[in-house]
């Protein structure tokens, strides 16, 4: 579904992303960890059009991504939220269809309103984002993503700004959309989590794929003691 | 005899002139430096290098010369003539626009760049961006410094005068020069604090009104 092809990418001549090949599946679960600054969010944010790539290619539904086009196949939650603090929560969800799709308002709400319910946040719709806990907002912004009925969902360390106490709330929420058959890539510190849901994780560092595998293959049978070591550090 | 009440009924015919003056550039130079703001962030150096010397031009020149500019060198250059109204107008928008321009933009730079990032991935343009995500954001921070440009508008109107219209102050002085009394001034200054109490207290309320989304994931 997502092929991507020998990317590279260079940040004022840093190399942050050096011939990254990737093939993501249809319905499949891609777990990307490493430590910072190995490249996973880079290359989250190449996927979705945020940074035009040097080198290479990628193409979703065998159909190149252009660097100026937008790409709304792709839906992507960041690390840091960002919510619209101007509007509260279903307007956060119901704007981008209604104003890039055309959406009528009725319809947008309704839709808006099914995906709280979703997320666990059906009596929150009139609040805004500053009366929310940090779980809660990236609830909320995962709603706003599939408002948009991404085919896959990219996830930027979803949790790595929240307290461990409601890290839990957004991890389920994403379990649920990998039960359902999403299409997601997640780049997250969350090792446990990683293991549990993922098909396939990937181990960048410095720029590259270091090694990718079943979960099994990485957390249990490692013997790449620089991977082993990294994974320790999170058990 | 000139009773005190006729003095007031006078001094507020001057405070109309005021008022009017004050209302046509905050009404009018509020959405043209909203404008303003959002070409000069379309960053086309030809557009902006042009506004950039304007704006020097605005802010470095006194508005006592720009009122005088417009009202006695507009009708030479463009041979028309214009009422002091007018002429007071334009010299007042003119400025308060860049003025204001500046403010906004300024809290434009302020606006967090993952704002537009979560526009750009949800298949906002920079436009739709601009006027649902960016602008509201920017005007909501540009409260406290929009509203000492809508009281410094009061002040400005003090050298309404100088091209023949009777404000507030001139009314006083009139008034003064007759009498021989500070009375009307005493007056006129409760008038402009008057003024000045609404103008703070309407702002105010907006902010209050605003105060829901202000303060961003504070929790």
């Amino acid at each position: 579904m997502i092929s991507i092809q020998n990317i590279s990418k260079q940040f004022k001549g840093v190399s942050v992303l050096k011939n990254v090949t990737l093939e993501i599946k249809k319905g499949e679960v891609v777990g990307l960890i490493g430590p910072s600054g190995a490249g996973k969010s880079t290359l989250l944010r190449c996927i979705v059009n945020l940074e035009p790539i040097d080198e290479g290619c990628i193409c979703i539904d065998k159909k190149k991504i252009s660097n100026k086009g937008i790409q709304t196949k792709t839906g992507i939650v960041f690390q840091n939220f960002n919510l619209f603090p101007q509007i509260n929560v279903l307007e956060n969800i119901t704007l981008a269809p209604r104003i890039v799709r055309g959406v009528s308002k009725k319809n947008a709400d309704q839709q808006a309103r099914r995906l709280l319910l979703k997320v666990g946040l059906f009596d929150k719709a009139t609040q805004f984002p500053s009366e929310l806990s940090g779980g809660q907002i990236q609830r909320v912004a995962i709603a706003r993503a599939l408002a948009m009925n991404p085919e896959v969902l990219l996830f930027d360390e979803p949790t790595s700004a929240l307290d461990p106490e409601l890290t839990n709330e957004v991890l389920s929420v994403i379990k649920e959309l990998a039960k359902e058959n999403m299409t997601i890539v997640i780049a997250s510190h969350e090792m446990n989590f990683i293991k549990q849901i993922a098909d396939k994780v990937i181990f960048m560092e410095q720029g590259k794929i270091v090694t990718s595998g079943t979960p099994k293959d990485i957390f249990d049978g490692q013997t790449n003691t620089r991977i082993k070591k990294f994974i320790q550090l999170f058990n | 005899m000139n009773t005190l009440g006729s003095t007031i009924a006078y001094l507020l015919q001057g405070g109309l002139v005021t008022f009017s003056v004050w209302i046509v550039t905050i009404v009018c130079s509020l959405p043209l430096a909203a404008l303003v703001a959002y070409v000069r962030k379309m960053n086309n150096r030809a557009v902006n290098t042009i506004l950039g010397i304007y704006t020097t031009v605005i802010r470095g020149t006194p508005l006592l010369f720009q009122l005088i500019f417009v009202y006695f060198g507009l009708p030479i250059i463009l041979k028309v003539q214009i009422s002091p109204f007018v002429a007071a107008s334009i010299a007042f928008v003119n400025s308060w626009t860049i003025y204001m321009s500046e403010i906004i933009r300024g809290s434009i730079d302020g606006i967090d760049k993952g704002q537009y990032e979560a526009g750009r991935v949800l298949g906002m343009n920079y436009s739709q961006i601009m006027l649902n995500i960016v602008f509201p954001q920017a005007l909501v921070t540009a409260i406290p410094s929009l509203c000492n440009q809508a009281i410094e508008a009061i002040w400005g109107t003090s050298l309404l005068s100088t091209i023949g219209m009777d404000d507030v102050l001139k009314s006083a002085r009139v008034i003064l020069m007759r009498d021989f009394s500070v009375q009307p001034f005493i007056i006129a200054g409760g008038i402009y604090l008057l003024f000045n109490g609404a103008v703070v207290l309407l702002f105010k309320k907006i902010e209050e009104r605003t105060s829901r989304f202000k303060v961003q994931y504070a929790k």
